[in-house]
């Protein structure tokens, strides 16, 4: 009787083994698993804000730092941070930035130096061997904004006084003007040059110049806002220096200022007509005009970019860069083109939205550390702040009661 | 004879659970599927086995087919999701900052403007000015993204699946064992004596 009733309970046991192992194989394999951890996208962000002031910020000066140049400090990192901070109501955090950002970058025309670091004499300051000292227009909108916003958030009429001094200024120093048009362009040197004019579409901020509509009356910012939608839908649809268009828009383009056609930038290597890094800010500044402002040509226009979810639904990945005409330049992935393409779909495919959240962008953070899980650029740290929190709705429109 | 029948079921459990081994292993499955087990019961009970075109063909029933989409979804999200021809070390290879410091130090862009606004202002043109800096302004480099996750691929999945149903059926095998050998005991004549007139 003992025997049979070891062998029974030994049988017994395998069973339970047996089925525990399967249904173990099950689970493990299963997509549910990420899904299953407990999580809150809130923590996330103030997370992964905390985290950036860690990692890219210098608490004592307030600068923000580009770990993959050589700890430079750029305009753009200053505008980023600032952004980040009025979102999260790190007035602290504003201040300090806004304080080296004012004390170190900007010039006497009020606009910003782009470029600050080590100089070669082993000090710190505007790095002018490399033209550091010229400004960069898509820093220059960024910075007025978040000070527009801050204004709205703490109720300090300083902030707004800051502001209404650069805003006038991006419009005579940064804006041109083609075939009757106003455009903003890349930096202040293009106002000078009798060529055509550099420009990156990824720059324009159409929800910025709203605001700067009702601060800066003396200057036609509403019609910027048609033009920067007109430029930006003519890159998508023209094909450039390609012989057709994949329905991206541009990294790099060249405008005439006489007819407004567009072209590539001729003898560049660097400047070219890829949808890269440049160009992924796209669909997050038209995604986030659409949600403050419900403008219909920043859906429409975001509609023209399905190339995205074609890539999606066929290969589960997008790439880093492509090519005007929809060829793959690098395969690399990155956790800015999926968080910038996360905009395009919070707008059009809600649903992928929510699928290229869960599989690319939530498994990249370490819920443990409140960190990235890898390796993060300042750059892509940011970007993928910015979408992220654009697809969780938690970027408030704080300044709609200017 | 009991002791045949023992031998029997033992050799009956092994060649089932090899049967089992070999046929899960090799079947492309599909995850959260239960068809190779399937398949190996047909196969070791004899019934019908499914045509081995069939099991690479996504089935009609919509259960299967969101189960065949579960399992290629999951196969693009696997660690291998990174490409093999990218390491993860890209933002190392060349910073930007470098390939700026190459592109300005033929031409300096503060000496470029230095030089020419105060001698030539009406006449030089900014445009080769403004393509350096926005070439310096671009950004062409980043992190290359991983994906960590708690899944197991399916080579794995199949191994514990191949374990799972070999561990229970040698289970069943036992138990099945010593409900035989108790049904044969319950068989035996009454202790009871017989009172023989």
């Amino acid at each position: 009787m003992t025997k049979k009733f070891l062998i029974r309970f030994f049988a017994v046991i395998l069973i339970i083994v047996g089925v525990s192992l399967a249904g173990y194989a099950a689970f493990r394999s299963s997509d549910n698993v990420d899904k299953n951890l407990v999580f809150a996208d809130r923590t996330l962000l103030s997370g992964l804000w905390d985290n950036y002031k860690k990692v890219y910020w210098e608490p004592g000066s307030g600068r923000t730092l580009d770990k993959q140049q050589n700890d430079i400090t750029t305009s753009e990192g200053q505008s980023y941070t600032m952004l980040r901070a009025v979102w999260e109501s790190d007035k602290a955090t504003f201040d300090k930035t806004w304080e080296f950002t004012k004390v170190q970058l900007q010039r006497e025309d009020k606009l910003f130096s782009w470029k600050w670091g080590l100089k070669p004499d082993g000090t710190y300051g505007l790095l002018t061997d490399q033209g550091g000292e010229n400004t960069a227009s898509d820093a220059d909108s960024d910075i007025a904004l978040a000070l527009v916003m801050a204004t709205s958030r703490w109720q300090e009429q300083g902030y707004l006084d800051a502001a209404r001094e650069i805003i006038p200024a991006i419009w005579e120093e940064e804006v041109i003007t083609a075939a009757g048009k106003p455009y903003l362009a890349s930096n202040s040197l293009e106002k000078a040059s009798k060529q055509d004019a550099v420009m990156n579409v990824s720059y324009f901020a159409p929800y910025a110049y709203r605001y700067f509509a009702k601060i800066d009356t003396r200057h036609d910012w509403n019609g910027l806002i048609d033009s920067s939608y007109d430029l930006i839908n003519k890159s998508i649809d023209e094909p450039i220096d390609k012989s057709k268009s994949a329905g991206l828009p541009p990294d790099w383009i060249s405008l005439n200022k006489d007819t407004g056609a567009i072209s590539a930038i001729q003898d560049s290597a660097t400047l070219t007509t890829n949808y890269g890094y440049d160009a992924m800010r796209t669909p997050w500044r038209l995604a986030l005009d659409y949600k403050w402002n419900k403008d219909e040509r920043a859906k429409s226009t975001l509609n023209k970019m399905s190339f995205l979810k074609t890539q999606w639904q066929e290969n589960g990945k997008l790439y880093s860069t492509y090519s005007h005409d929809g060829k793959t330049v690098k395969t690399d992935e990155v956790a800015e083109s999926y968080a910038t393409a996360l905009s395009y779909f919070t707008i059009t495919n809600p649903e992928i939205a929510t699928e290229v959240f869960d599989k690319k962008l939530k498994t990249l953070y370490d819920q443990n550390t409140n960190s990235w899980a890898g390796e993060m650029t300042y750059y892509g740290d940011n970007w993928t702040w910015f979408s992220i929190a654009l697809h969780d709705n938690k970027l408030d429109n704080l300044a709609a009661d200017l | 004879m009991k002791l045949f029948h023992t031998i029997s079921l033992y050799v009956l459990a092994t060649a089932a659970s090899a049967a089992t081994i070999v046929i899960v292993s090799s079947t492309p499955t599909h995850a959260l599927s239960l068809e190779p087990l399937g398949t190996a019961l047909q196969e070791i009970l004899g019934v019908n086995a499914t045509k081995p075109q069939e099991s690479a063909q996504p089935t009609k029933s919509s259960t299967a087919t969101s189960q065949s989409n579960t399992a290629d979804q999951s196969a693009a999200q696997r660690p291998s999701v990174t490409p093999s021809t990218t390491p993860q070390n890209v933002a190392q290879v060349t910073p930007v900052v470098t390939s700026q410091q190459t592109t300005s130090s033929s031409q300096p862009a503060r000496v470029a403007v230095a030089n020419v606004d105060p001698v030539q202002s009406t006449t030089t043109d900014t445009a080769p000015i403004v393509k350096q800096l926005a070439a310096q302004q671009t950004r062409q480099i980043s992190a290359a993204a991983t994906y960590p996750s708690l899944r197991i691929d399916e080579g794995k999945r199949d191994q514990l699946y191949a374990i799972a149903a070999s561990v229970t059926l040698v289970g069943l095998s036992l138990y099945a064992m010593t409900v035989v050998r108790l049904s044969q005991h319950a068989t035996v004549t009454s202790r009871r004596p017989l009172y023989i007139k």
